[in-house]
């Protein structure tokens, strides 16, 4: 009898708080899948990818992973300390990285004489590039055969230092991700490169 | 993270989806904020463990050391530094001279000051520069800034406390050398270069720490005379060239048109600026004009002025205030009615005989105005960098420009990125139904892509040429392309009769190229920098284009003289053209002779005695080497022609003390300054804007931490107000 009374108003308003945790948890589920969503795409865009690679190697043709896609994949990665296998895609803008590292179009083609520049996310493809060591092993397969390379150096360079992007007389590979690595905020200004040279074979 | 909390507060047009956000945002602001301060703090930690490493170089050890501290977030000075001087066995550590790969980076407080004084049509530029140092070690700086296309830089001076240090003209090769000594031996010294016919470099040698030093580079130039205005601009801006792969280069142009390997030696980055208002340096200006006869408008359109009168043709103009902008410096004055020149003549007399120079401007007469058959192709350039507000003048001014066209004339639209295609097969009469079809085709366009210019050159002029119609090709482009001397081959090899008119989009085209382009095609560049010119400078544009005025001019001096440009271009309405020459004795009267709506058309001129203009001199030999410079172009010249067209230039830059392709100015202090163990270190520097490396992170993390983060904002909640338990006690209940 007693516990009935006090009890009334606290129905009214429980309908509110039901909803307002019902709207954290909602929205809490939309942010995470965010989250998950862009590791989600980045790895299945590998796959997809994949497709696509076989099928420039049978048909010698440059082949779109999805006939609206703006990219094509243009080499692959092999990692061999590190058990992984990226497909480097032609361009390098945020749509393109979000499935793949991407080659900065006006760099040497990757293999080829030059200093070419391939640019990945840190979230994603270009994690692992923070356990590389000085001596791992690249190998670039494009089109026209496979080189291989040695990691050189590794260094974690300001934005602004766009030197390491200039071409060179030597046949190098630039990775650039962001960094710190486990960083949250988006706006880094601090970038981890990863250099290496072709070694003859 | 900043963006985030601007959009919060942001008052401007609030929609309900923006409502929502922000009082999502509102509820998880302080969990993001603290996540932020976090996640920054990890990183501090990180960087100073791996900024540490001893290496083995050259029989050296060497201990690398780098302090980084956090930029301050509005600091215009990034102050970070190696490590004081350390000497490891009495040997030298640290990093030493140009070794890009262990340079730190900073950028220097860095202010421009220009003063300018216009005599008549010759403006005199001093650009002042100022470096400070904020670091601890001994520093060289490099850095890249834009001048006016037509600039001869013939001066340069270094200011130390109250030192000066003049700068010498020498061979490219002999100043590089000068300068590389100085700067190992530890003497201040600057170097100037030209980089590319716009783009000149400055380096610096030697700063002390702390130091403040002063560099000034003069030039001079002629002031534009179109439409009963004057124009001079400075340029602010420095865009970055797009960059064709070298490789797609060369297969593109070896087919046809064997390349200038010189072009491939200088590589640039094709990044994305931003003017960051803490970063570029603001200008000053001050401006002495001596007009030589009264004004009615003293103006600029992107900047904020104030002048004054001095004497009755003198005025003063000042930028009250230092001024960053993301658009050119133009100043524009206007004589008063009736004051306007008919014809200019100035000269200068020096030991090599008379120089001088001709303004022919075109008649105002508006009654000889007849209809020629035209056919006109519009080649407009939809890349990336056009995108924004560049692809809305574009569209604005070919809308305005279709929508003027008459009858009688033919059109055809070509766009291109990274690759060109066409609104047509070949051009059609302008109609309502042509307009309407190519109105809808405009609308369609959007900018995206690479740059593409040859294969849109190669279309738009595969076009069969009719011989008895008068065609011509307007470009529209903001023009960053770095192969400009491929392009300017092939529009050579490629235009026939057709004239070239090019149009520059944007705060910062490369106006070398289309000035040189439309000099190619006699026609004409005009340059629209504000969405606001757009109907003004094309509705100018196009009346040029319905009427060419004077062609196939000629100047008959009564004597030999050496005359630049050796084929005097067709004179358009509101287009003056200029005419330099040397002669070995002054000249008494000149006869000026050409075609005026389809008669033949004479004018002498008594050249009465006028004082001596300063710069007329520079201004013939500037025109020589520009001479030289496009028979350079040419695909088809022998290796002695090469040769000699070099050691022409070479020869004419000195004698004028000019900078150009083969000749630098260079700078070097006695004294030898920097202690021999002192630790230096390299630093590139942007004058104007910065480039950066491409952003790689995601908000992968931060969008699950915040997701994360609401959940528990939910659970404490639910915590607080007893729902939980509630619902676990009615849980219990049930069962």
């Amino acid at each position: 009898m007693f516990s009935d009374v006090s009890y009334k108003p606290y129905e009214n308003n429980n309908r509110w708080k039901h909803a307002f945790i019902a709207i954290l948890v909602i929205i809490g589920a939309v942010m995470f899948g965010k989250g998950v969503y862009i590791h989600a795409k980045a790895n299945l865009a590998q796959l997809l990818i994949a497709k696509a690679w076989e099928s420039q190697l049978k048909h010698g043709q440059r082949t779109r992973p999805r006939y609206w896609a703006d990219t094509w994949p243009i080499a692959v990665m092999t990692f061999p300390a590190h058990q992984q296998k990226l497909y480097v895609l032609a361009g390098a803008t945020d749509a393109v990285i979000a499935f793949g590292p991407g080659h900065m179009s006006h760099t040497a083609f990757p293999g080829q004489m030059g200093n070419s520049v391939l640019i990945g996310h840190r979230d994603t493809h270009f994690n692992f590039l923070q356990y590389v060591e000085k001596g791992d092993l690249i190998e670039i397969d494009a089109m026209h055969g496979s080189k291989l390379y040695k990691v050189e150096n590794m260094r974690i360079a300001h934005e602004s230092q766009i030197e390491l992007m200039d071409n060179s007389w030597r046949n190098e590979l630039t990775l650039v991700t962001c960094y710190p690595f486990d960083g949250v905020s988006t706006d880094t200004e601090y970038r981890y490169v990863v250099t290496a040279t072709k070694i003859e074979t | 993270m900043r963006a985030i909390i601007l959009t919060l507060w942001w008052p401007g047009t609030v929609t309900a989806k923006q409502v929502l956000g922000n009082s999502f945002f509102c509820v998880i602001a302080t969990i993001a904020l603290w996540l932020f301060a976090l996640s920054k703090a990890t990183a501090q930690e990180k960087q100073e463990t791996l900024e540490q490493e001893w290496s083995f170089a050259n029989g050296l050890f060497i201990y690398k050391s780098k302090r980084t501290t956090t930029p301050l977030s509005n600091a215009s000075v990034e102050v970070s530094g190696e490590a004081t001087p350390r000497l490891i066995d009495g040997m030298e550590e640290n990093s030493v001279g140009y070794n890009h790969q262990q340079s730190e980076w900073l950028i220097p407080s860095m202010n421009t000051d220009v003063d300018m004084d216009i005599d008549g049509i010759v403006a005199r530029v001093v650009v002042r520069q100022t470096f400070t140092n904020p670091t601890q070690d001994w520093v060289h700086a490099r850095y890249q800034f834009p001048l006016p296309q037509d600039a001869a830089v013939d001066h340069l001076l270094m200011r130390v406390g109250h030192r000066e240090i003049v700068g010498e003209i020498k061979q490219k090769q002999e100043a590089q050398k000068l300068f590389d000594m100085a700067r190992e031996r530890g003497q201040k010294a600057s170097l100037v270069t030209q980089q590319r016919p716009n783009i000149f470099t400055s380096q610096v040698a030697n700063i002390a720490p702390g130091e403040e030093l002063q560099v000034e580079i003069g030039y001079q130039q002629l002031v534009r005379y179109q439409n009963d205005e004057f124009r001079l601009r400075f340029p602010t801006v420095y865009t970055p060239r797009f960059t064709l792969p070298e490789s797609l280069l060369r297969q593109a142009m070896d087919k046809q048109y064997p390349s200038v390997p010189a072009a491939f030696s200088n590589f640039h980055e094709p990044l994305d600026t931003a003017v960051d208002e803490n970063v570029a340096s603001k200008l000053n200006l001050s401006i002495t004009l001596r007009a030589g006869t009264e004004l009615s408008a003293i103006s600029s359109a992107s900047y904020d002025i104030e002048h004054y009168q001095i004497d009755e043709t003198t005025y003063q103009v000042n930028t009250p205030y230092p001024q960053v902008g993301d658009e050119d410096f133009e100043l524009v004055w206007r004589p008063q009615q009736g004051h306007e020149p008919k014809v200019l003549h100035y000269r200068q007399a020096t030991s090599d005989g008379e120089y001088g120079l001709f303004l022919l401007l075109p008649s105002t007469d508006e009654s000889v105005i007849d209809e020629i058959e035209r056919s006109i192709t519009f080649v407009v350039d939809t890349s990336g960098s056009m995108a924004g507000e560049s692809m809305q003048q574009a569209k604005a001014a070919l809308r305005l420009a279709i929508n003027s066209l008459s009858d009688s004339t033919r059109f055809n639209i070509v766009q291109f990125n990274t690759y060109a295609d066409s609104l047509w097969q070949s051009p059609r009469y302008a109609s309502p139904e042509t307009r309407q079809e190519a109105l809808a085709y405009l609308a369609g366009l959007n900018a995206d892509g690479s740059t593409n210019m040859i294969e849109a050159i190669e279309l738009a002029l595969a076009e069969p040429v009719e011989h008895e119609l008068l065609n011509q090709m307007v470009f529209i482009t903001d023009g960053a392309v770095d192969y400009e001397q491929q392009l300017l081959a092939l529009v050579a090899a490629k235009l026939n009769q057709t004239r070239l008119f090019t149009v520059g989009i944007g705060s910062a085209p490369n106006s070398y190229f289309m000035q040189a382009a439309a000099a190619q095609g006699k026609g004409t560049f005009t340059h629209i920098s504000d969405i606001v010119q757009v109907e003004e400078r094309i509705n100018e544009l196009f009346g040029k284009l319905s009427s060419p005025n004077l062609i196939d001019v000629a100047i008959d001096y009564g004597m030999e003289v050496e005359q630049y440009p050796q084929v005097i271009p067709d004179l358009y309405k509101g287009e003056p053209v200029v005419v330099s020459y040397l002669s070995p004795a002054p000249l008494s009267e000149a006869t000026v002779s050409g075609k005026f709506a389809e008669q033949r058309w004479l004018q002498s001129l008594d050249l009465p005695y006028f004082s001596d203009s300063e710069g007329i001199a520079k201004y013939w030999a500037q025109k020589k080497i520009d001479w030289y410079k496009q028979l350079q172009r040419k695909s088809n010249l022998t290796d002695l022609q090469r040769a000699i067209a070099k050691s022409e230039i070479t020869e004419i830059a000195l004698k004028h003390n000019l900078v150009s392709d083969y000749t630098s100015l260079v700078a070097i202090e006695r004294t030898i300054e920097r202690p021999a163990m002192a630790s230096q270190s390299f630093h590139r520097m942007s004058a104007q804007s910065q480039a950066v490396m491409p952003q790689t992170a995601t908000s992968a993390m931060f969008s699950m931490l915040l997701g994360i983060g609401v959940w528990l904002v939910g659970l404490f909640f639910a915590l607080c107000s007893g729902v939980l338990k509630q619902l676990l006690v009615r849980e219990v209940k049930h069962v």
